[in-house]
């Protein structure tokens, strides 16, 4: 194994999961959040010697990662969209059995930039101004869309999401 | 629910959620070296302008300025290859993901495609992307997927998506198909409203003697405007959904290309019977 094929391997065991939660969050599906992976990582092989400082990945791999998802969502269709398994795009019933996914649901039918926002804001923990950069809009439009993706959630989750008790379990 | 409660929330339900097995380093390296080499030797059929371009193109994009960044949500690091690779294709090794780009299973995606050109309604065209085009197609595609492997058999389904044009507008005729077993519902309208995650208003057409569900208006998700679904004796699903828009960047058709008795109809066509 060369040794770009053994750092990128290593890199790829260290950070395809944490991705594949990002990705999760954005779409709403193990099988599609699996594709975003591959397709980040396939496009950071091709870059990898190119990439002086190793430092970037995380932002690299991220930025793939949103722009394939906003781009499936744009084009209005994708290979990935699913039928059966997980109803992603459904909030669950306020009896659900299955409210600890309440939230993820919401998300998943949270307009696709605002949820991108979201998981960029408070998933990921990124500022607004790396955000901005990464979304290539302003500041001003990632509060602005945080905002409506905040609104979005509360709308859809009242009154279920007051019965969950948030950050005990 | 505020910023600080949001961001607990996402961390308790993810938390709380079982991901499949980790993603295979061996197949992943193998699918980026597969892929790279490639485009690596079609870059070289171009000749050394266009690779000077994509290079110069490229370091715009590939050097973000920008701090280290942690996900919050850390996988297993170094965790054990579980996951079974995808099904062996036409070379004898195993595909790079969910998507056949040769052999049999690929074959059967254009052989739907074919089909689903052949019922546009009169009145209608088909337009197609210009060959050769740089891009991904968008006016007529196809994709043939592995779904599971269910009892020793590999599970797929095909999906063709195939614009539609009247005048100025342009919108799109979708036909997915899964193959049995599947675990899709037998009741129509309830067939119908597994389509793409998305609901509507559902009616039960029948098509001599057979039952079709269709949405006849969608709910929120309105990605597509009618789709009906219809589950075949064998096992086999078919779903057929038309649009009035394609995409955002064309004006939408005024009218769709099928009335509902007729989306019902092409739901049972033997053509989109795939065995």
């Amino acid at each position: 194994m060369s040794d770009r094929d053994e750092a990128f391997a290593e890199y790829f065991a260290a950070r395809s999961g944490a991705m594949r939660g990002t990705a999760y969050l954005l779409c709403g599906d193990w099988h599609r959040a699996e594709d975003l992976v591959q397709t980040a990582f396939v496009k950071l092989y091709g870059v990898w010697n190119r990439i002086s400082r190793h430092e970037v990945l995380d932002s690299y791999v991220r930025q793939i990662l949103i722009r394939t998802f906003l781009d499936e969502r744009r084009r209005g269709w994708w290979r990935r969209e699913r039928v059966g398994g997980e109803d992603a795009e459904q909030v669950a019933p306020p009896d659900s059995p299955e409210s600890r996914l309440v939230l993820l649901q919401a998300l998943a039918r949270v307009a696709p930039r605002q949820r991108a926002v979201l998981v960029l804001r408070y998933w990921e923990d990124l500022s607004i101004e790396d955000v901005a950069a990464l979304l290539e809009c302003s500041p001003g439009t990632v509060k602005s869309q945080a905002a409506r993706g905040l609104d979005t959630l509360r709308g859809l989750l009242t009154p279920t999401y007051s019965a969950i008790e948030m950050g005990e379990r | 629910m505020n910023e600080q409660e949001l961001r607990e929330g996402l961390r308790s339900e993810m938390a709380g959620t079982t991901p499949p097995p980790p993603l295979s380093t061996t197949a992943a390296l193998g699918a980026a070296r597969r892929t790279h080499f490639r485009r690596r030797a079609l870059w070289a059929s171009l000749g050394s302008a266009a690779v000077v371009l994509a290079v110069t193109g490229f370091a715009a994009v590939a050097t973000p300025e920008g701090d280290v960044y942690q996900p919050a949500g850390h996988g297993p690091l170094g965790s054990p290859d579980t996951k079974a690779p995808w099904p062996t294709g036409p070379d004898g090794q195993p595909q790079e993901d969910r998507t056949a780009r040769a052999g049999a299973k690929y074959e059967q995606g254009i052989h739907l495609l074919r089909e689903v050109v052949s019922v546009v309604p009169a009145g209608f065209t088909a337009p197609e992307d210009p060959p050769n085009q740089s891009e991904e197609p968008t006016l007529r595609t196809q994709q043939a997927q592995f779904e599971a492997e269910v009892d020793g058999v590999d599970v797929w389904s095909y999906l063709t998506s195939v614009a539609v044009a009247k005048g100025k507008g342009t919108g799109r005729v979708i036909v997915e198909v899964h193959d049995a077993p599947n675990p899709l519902p037998t009741e129509p309208c309830d067939l119908a409203q597994k389509f793409w995650g998305m609901r509507g208003e559902c009616r039960v057409e029948t098509v001599g003697a057979l039952r079709v569900g269709v949405v006849v208006r969608p709910g929120s998700d309105d990605r597509l405007d009618q789709w009906s679904a219809y589950r075949h004796p064998d096992g086999v699903v078919v779903f057929v959904a038309q649009g009035v828009r394609l995409d955002e960047s064309r004006p939408a058709l005024e009218d769709l290309p099928f009335s509902v008795p007729q989306l019902a109809t092409l739901a049972v066509d033997e053509r989109f019977h795939l065995k």
